[in-house]
């Protein structure tokens, strides 16, 4: 094999190109006893100097790439498109190529941080994972309202309404508030709200048979109350079934039992008043609507 | 042209430079194969080899003009006729459509809280009693302006049983007293009488018996000057009906206070709640 030792080959003609012939399927190698193999590029004037350098030794390395068959475009990656042979004979076909980096199939499991946002989860839950839908809650800012109006209320639906922080700008007496259910046209139902309301801490109730709202009663005047109300507001013969009490004060429960007494009637929307006049409802008053799902 | 044939070159100092002229290049031509570069290392090589002829490729690849970093791919920055930048850049993944996740379950941390699509009632502990009987069972931690609603499944205390109360703990777990309770229970098969009131207790009585087991549901409005609750009880395999209708609230002398824990405990002179003793405390979310 002949050999020739020098530190530099330069091209003599100028502007031409250093050529490097191997013979037959011999290849250009760029070999080193003591050290990895490198190749470095100079810019121009040899001022600034990039590398490409062989795998280290002991990773046993022998492939070859094949540079793309293809010209380059913008904002592809450099990426192996097919291989043939293995070993010390795989040759990797490289391709600029797009990664496809839209994951098309995600164990849940690997979700490790953030929040699945909610649009993804549909409008609402299945009712085996969520049964328990919170539809409104109504809060009375700086000025007070003399009512406040619930909306919503679907028919066949079960509801549990909430009166959780109820004040008022006075005593609001022995029979704290109406409600009223209303219809599609925000009217009144006239004489079909039946209930029976046991109040304070006598076993007797007040009832009425034909009103046109339920009529709370705790027995005790304050500018306070607190309740519960399951409403299964059914298309006809609805009922509304509620507990609750003064806060603060002792002896004045109130355990209500109504509904309709006619036929296809239900609520479409709900409507708090204070039973007496000139009352009204004060700054931070909630009213809490959940529905009951069932698929 | 000049041409030297030789088959090896090698250097004398550390390097071995090639120096095409002006604009030259250094040229690796092929034989009978396409043009390959070698770079060995020990008894290894990887060879960096030209497309196929067949290709038709004539184009230039410009090393990346940034610095290099880990976990980053050969990207082309920029095509100029054919010339091509390179670049180290992150391929970064794009958002996966949710149809894309397709197996496993949800971790409940991922859960987003989904009040207005059904998730309104939070379970924000379980208290359960195994095989080591407790004196009490109690929850801490109760938010200020919220509605909860509390789930006694199964209380169970050994004998001899005495009645069941619960307490409200301030923020320290003490005793809050202030509360006035009015209860009803069951006296006959037509009656259902008021079974008194307390003005001002610490102890919320939750059964109308001296009896071993306990079940109830309460909501609860832990709000400050505006609480209250409303509990129903029964006591399961007592003899007859024994249900217990309670109403508790802080009094008028307490006006701020709310509610920071609830204990629940058994009054009788026995070795405490045992198993299979169950209690649920739940929150409503508002949003």
């Amino acid at each position: 094999m002949s050999k020739i030792k020098i530190d530099e080959l330069e091209a003599v003609t100028t502007n031409g190109d250093f050529t490097i012939t191997p013979n037959g399927s011999g290849v250009f190698e760029v070999a080193n006893s003591e050290s990895e193999a490198s190749i470095q590029l100079n810019s121009v004037g040899n001022t600034n100097k990039v590398k490409v350098n062989s795998p280290s030794s002991n990773v046993a390395q022998d492939y070859t790439m094949i540079l793309p068959t293809s010209s380059p475009t913008a904002d592809t990656v450099l990426k192996v498109d097919t291989i043939s042979g293995s070993g010390s004979t795989a040759e990797g076909q490289l391709s600029f190529g797009t990664v496809n980096t839209t994951a098309t199939s995600v164990p849940a499991n690997n979700i490790t941080s953030g929040f699945v946002p909610s649009d993804r989860f549909g409008t609402v839950l299945p009712a085996a994972k969520g049964g328990l839908q919170f539809i409104s809650k109504s809060t009375v800012g700086a000025t007070s309202v003399s009512q406040i109006i619930i909306s919503g209320f679907e028919a066949n639906a079960m509801y549990l309404l909430i009166g959780k922080n109820i004040s008022a700008n006075g005593n609001l007496g022995n029979y704290p508030i109406f409600a009223e259910p209303l219809q599609a046209d925000d009217t009144s139902i006239a004489n079909q709200v039946t209930y029976e309301v046991f109040y304070d801490n006598t076993d007797t109730a007040t009832s009425d048979s034909g009103n046109y709202s339920y009529l709370m009663h705790t027995g005790i005047s304050n500018s306070k109350l607190g309740f519960i109300v399951e409403i299964n507001n059914l298309s006809s013969y609805g009922t509304f079934l509620a507990r609750g009490m003064t806060p603060q004060f002792d002896d004045n429960k109130m355990e209500m039992y109504g509904c309709f007494r006619i036929a296809n009637t239900r609520i479409h929307k709900l409507k708090l008043i204070p039973y007496t006049s000139g009352r009204e409802f004060t700054e931070n008053t909630q009213i809490l609507l959940y529905k009951y799902l069932e698929s | 042209m000049s041409k030297i044939k030789v088959n090896n070159v090698e250097s004398s100092s550390t390097d071995v430079k090639l120096a095409p002229k002006g604009t030259g290049l250094v040229k690796v031509q092929g034989g009978n194969t396409d043009g390959t570069l070698k770079l060995s290392a020990g008894t290894h090589g990887v060879k960096i080899k030209s497309p196929a002829h067949t290709a038709g490729q004539s184009y230039t690849l410009i090393l990346p003009d940034n610095n290099i970093e880990a976990g980053k791919a050969l990207k082309v920055k920029s095509v100029s006729g054919d010339v091509a930048q390179l670049e180290f850049a992150t391929i970064a993944a794009s958002n996966a459509s949710a149809n894309s996740i397709d197996s496993g379950t949800l971790p409940v941390a991922r859960i987003p809280n989904m009040a207005t699509k059904g998730s309104a009632l939070e379970l924000v502990s379980k208290q359960t009693v195994g095989s080591t009987d407790v004196a009490d069972i109690t929850f801490t931690g109760l938010e200020d302006d919220t509605m909860y609603k509390m789930v006694a499944k199964h209380l169970n205390v050994s004998s001899p049983a005495g009645t069941w109360f619960m307490n409200w703990l301030d923020s320290s777990g003490n005793l809050q007293s202030n509360i006035t309770v009015e209860r009803w229970f069951y006296s006959s098969s037509t009656n259902h009488d008021y079974a008194g009131s307390s003005s001002s207790t610490s102890n919320i009585r939750l059964s109308g018996t001296n009896f071993n087991t306990c079940a109830f549901v309460a909501d609860i409005s832990n709000i400050a000057a505006n609480n209250w609750m409303t509990a129903w009880c029964t006591q399961p395999g007592y003899s007859t009906p024994n249900k217990y209708e309670v109403y508790a609230t802080f009094n008028t002398s307490a006006p701020t206070q709310r509610i920071h824990g609830i204990k629940l405990y058994n009054s009788g002179s026995n070795t405490g709640i045992t198993s299979p003793t169950e209690v649920l405390l739940y929150k409503y979310r508002e949003s």
